[in-house]
């Protein structure tokens, strides 16, 4: 049995009413919020925080690839998904690839991912999607995109949600696009690219894997599609013979529409509520669409779900104004006031960087970091072992410096004892400054930091556990 | 334990230039302006001085990294000059080179030079260097100490209302002083009310960021009578340095600064004091930020750990009370050019000892404390000075 054995997202811990956007622009917005980057966020760090909610749900033993896909991947050149695998700390021999070109390549590097599991090369797969999604300043897409991460663990052992069919298709036709030199999405949108584009597409795909698998809608729990404006999914769905009922929240008034963070993301929120024997047709769009059934297992029941996507949702920050909005999303672009590091210092720390390894005393039992000779404890020569830390832990004490430059003051800086040992200074972030206290409980999350004159620096910062 | 220097070196000329925004005094101005001021006071002839240490955290612009700004400045050519940087206790640490030197036998006589220039500087607060890109991003001075402010007041209680009376305490003696940067009495109201600049530090929990310089010349004690008949001499001297990351250090409880209690207890020693909130008359400590003040009381043996806000709130660390703390108005008005306050320190002491204090002397003082800590709590130095 191939499948989804882990399925997980990361939303911005801050939004942006639609309303502000239109305040703007002075003409009339469309309802809800769209979910924005903090300035510390882009699609990797997004893809990433995903990913370490499959790897803490179920260990990172056996991981054999890791792929990532984005439209919005902070680099033209240079592997995110090798980033993103040496900050999940996989191995060397760990395959990593990644997707983009379209908000249809998540699903992309799920078929690969499929394909690779079939064969029998390998035997789990974590993919992990990103997307920071901007529209022309003062167009509706600006408004309708969001930004947002999700991740899928496969594999064949503890599979949630079977996947027992897929379909593809491609077509040229031009919906939204980005050139080499935009900034910003260009789209035609219109009665045109939503009937002959977006539901055109999902409707064939949807009907050729319903053939092939000799299903008849009513026999799927779930219709699974992002939606591009909170209205076209529905006549798709509808077309394609659903119910309302059947229909998957796309969460367009929570989050907006988050190109290929999207699939995984909303089938997290679909597999809150399936049951075992469940068949869900999850679709995706972009020059052409994917198509996947997939049928839920005994093995759901044995997920433990802390928390729903209307939780997660529910905390958050709202943004005061369109102004600090896009300040949060320009201002490493225009602030290349970090250092700028040498390739020989960055691979010399990477284990402990990027890897998060401290030392860990073998006399004494301490654990300490950054990467040491000599214990802080027992002042032991020589008897330390480099161990990964844990990804958690609780502030010791901490301070909101209104002194610090940064794009948002105050900066939190805290002393964090990292559970099982260790201790670390580290920015909080995802937190209104207020709320921070001795104690708080906190989870590890890679941010993007100072922005050097050639370089994006990335270091761990924390933020409340959620 | 280690070679007592007790009682064999001499302070016998202290000077002091007006702390503050000087604008239009480069750093070789106020450097020259400090060490004549002490020539002239010690009565001695720049050619007569055998060696020189400079206290300089960050070089003046265009003087790198060594001693040879000392020597520019003053034309001192020739001589053994070394340049001594340890964070916030660099001033104290120069002199306590400087003692050891004269103590040593080797010279003579020595002048002890702080110096910092920091008016001219873009940006806010202190530059940070040589801090690592990713470990240190975010951090500050005052963030820095408001980490162990916060552990501290959570441990014991202790509130922003107490803090804002050693600010209320060291405003005022600095309104005494007309060398001391900011010369102005502050409400507690007023305190607690400023901007925020790291909590649980305000505007006037921190002190300034400011320009100077002071000189000091020490000499062998059985020389000192050449020179003038109130001198002061060396009863102690201790450094300490602990972890530069304290904050990444799982054994460090917050409380206090391990650095301070552990360069006491070695000046303590040497000087023979057991019981230093009765033996000591006078100090001058490093409240950088208020709570710095209150730690440093107990980290200095004044009062228990925890118990520090006491000697405050009783009033005891005033002019007129029996443990008078920064008669000069401290680091907090002052001021903190870092290199030049602990000989500013040292300059203030030797004033108390000598009775010269005008309206901020304290009464009848006989033996005085000169306190620094720098970088996280990471760096100490104490100078225990007394009459003959």
């Amino acid at each position: 049995m191939i499948g989804i054995t882990s399925c997980n997202y990361h939303v911005p811990f801050c939004r942006l009413e639609r309303e502000k956007i239109g305040q703007a622009w002075a003409r009339r917005a469309g309802k809800g919020e769209r979910a924005a980057i903090y300035f510390d966020e882009d699609a990797l760090t997004l893809a990433l925080e995903a990913a370490q909610r499959c790897i803490e749900e179920k260990g990172k033993a056996g991981i054999g690839a890791l792929y990532f896909a984005s439209t919005s991947a902070p680099f033209w050149q240079r592997s995110s998904a090798s980033f993103i695998a040496a900050a999940s700390d996989l191995p060397s021999e760990c395959e990593t690839m990644d997707f983009g070109g379209s908000i249809r390549s998540a699903t992309s590097a799920l078929r690969a991912a499929v394909d690779a599991l079939s064969g029998e090369r390998l035997s789990r797969v974590l993919v992990a999607a990103g997307e920071v999604r901007d529209g022309q300043p003062g167009e509706s897409e600006e408004e309708w995109f969001g930004d947002a991460g999700s991740a899928v663990m496969l594999g064949r052992d503890g599979v949630i949600a079977e996947i027992i069919g897929m379909a593809s298709r491609t077509d040229d036709l031009l919906d939204e696009w980005r050139r080499d030199t935009d900034d910003f999405i260009q789209t035609q949108s219109s009665r045109f690219t939503t009937e002959r584009g977006y539901q055109a597409n999902l409707v064939a795909v949807g009907k050729a894997l319903l053939q092939k698998q000799n299903l008849q809608p009513q026999d799927c729990a779930k219709v699974i599609l992002p939606s591009p404006d909170g209205r076209a999914h529905v006549a798709a769905a509808k077309k394609l013979g659903f119910q309302d009922a059947q229909i998957q929240n796309p969460f367009f008034q929570e989050i907006g529409a988050c190109g290929s963070a999207a699939p995984f993301l909303l089938l997290t929120a679909a597999l809150e509520t399936a049951k075992p024997g469940d068949q869900l047709l999850l679709l995706s769009y972009g020059e052409g669409a994917d198509g996947f059934l997939l049928r839920v297992t005994e093995e759901i029941k044995r997920r433990s779900l802390s928390r729903s996507l209307s939780d997660h949702l529910s905390e958050k920050r709202l943004y005061p104004s369109y102004q600090i909005y896009k300040k949060m999303r320009t201002y490493y672009a225009e602030n290349e006031d970090g250092p700028e590091l040498s390739n020989v210092f960055l691979a010399k720390e990477e284990k402990q960087n990027v890897r998060l390894y401290g030392s860990q005393c073998m006399r004494c039992g301490t654990r300490q970091y950054p990467l040491a000779r000599v214990c802080i404890s027992c002042q032991n020569h020589d008897s330390l072992q480099e161990v990964p830390l844990e990804r958690t832990g609780h502030v010791f004490t901490f301070t909101r410096d209104h002194l610090y430059v940064a794009p948002d003051s105050p900066t939190i800086m805290s002393v964090v004892d990292v559970t099982e040992g260790g201790r670390l200074y580290l920015q909080m972030t995802d937190v209104d400054p207020e709320d921070v206290r001795v104690g708080d409980e906190v989870v590890l999350t890679l941010r993007r930091r100072k922005e050097g004159p050639t370089m994006h620096h990335y270091y761990w910062k924390c933020r409340p556990a959620r | 334990m280690p070679y007592s220097i007790k009682d064999q070196v001499a302070v016998i000329g202290v000077g002091c230039i007006k702390f503050g925004d000087n604008f239009d005094q480069g750093y070789e101005e106020m450097a020259v302006e400090a060490a004549f001021a002490a020539f002239n006071d010690a009565k001695i002839s720049p050619e007569e001085i055998d060696a020189a240490w400079l206290g300089t955290y960050s070089p003046a612009q265009g003087h790198g990294k060594a001693a040879v700004s000392l020597g520019d400045a003053l034309r001192l050519y020739n001589k053994p000059i070394s340049r001594v940087e340890n964070f916030c206790a660099t001033g104290t640490d120069a002199f306590r080179h400087a003692v050891l030197a004269v103590a040593s036998g080797m010279y003579d006589t020595a002048l002890v030079l702080g110096v910092e220039k920091y008016k001219d500087r873009p940006g806010r607060g202190l530059a940070r260097e040589g801090v690592h890109p990713y470990h240190n991003d975010g951090s500050t001075a005052p963030g820095l100490f408001a980490l162990a402010a916060t552990r501290y007041m959570h441990t014991f209680g202790l509130t922003r209302e107490v803090l804002a009376k050693v600010s209320v305490k060291n405003h005022y003696n600095g309104s005494l002083n007309p060398k001391a940067h900011l010369q102005k009495k502050v409400t507690p109201e007023e305190v607690l009310t400023a901007p925020i600049v790291a909590y649980p530090f305000g505007l006037y929990d921190c002190c300034p960021t400011t320009d100077g310089a002071a000189a000091a010349i020490v000499c062998r004690a059985d020389l000192a009578r050449k020179y003038r008949d109130d001198y002061v001499l060396v009863k102690g001297v201790g450094l300490s340095v602990t972890s530069g990351r304290p904050f990444m250090d799982p054994n460090f409880d917050y409380l206090g600064f391990r650095a301070t209690q552990n360069a006491a207890s070695q000046a303590y020693a040497m000087a023979g004091v057991t019981d230093p909130l009765k033996e000591i008359d006078v100090a001058e400590v490093h409240d950088c930020f208020t709570w710095t003040e209150i730690t440093n009381y107990e980290d200095l043996g004044f009062a228990k750990k925890g118990e520090g806000a006491k000697l405050i709130e009783e009033g005891r660390t005033a002019l007129d009370g029996d443990i008078p703390i920064n008669p000069s108005g401290g680091l907090k008005s002052f001021g903190h050019p870092i290199g030049a306050s602990g000989v500013r320190m040292v300059y203030e002491i030797v004033t108390q000892l000598r009775g010269q204090g005008g309206p901020r002397q304290v009464k009848d003082p006989k033996l005085g404390l000169v306190h620094n800590v720098g970088g996280p709590g990471a760096v100490s130095c104490v100078a225990i000075l007394g009459q003959p």
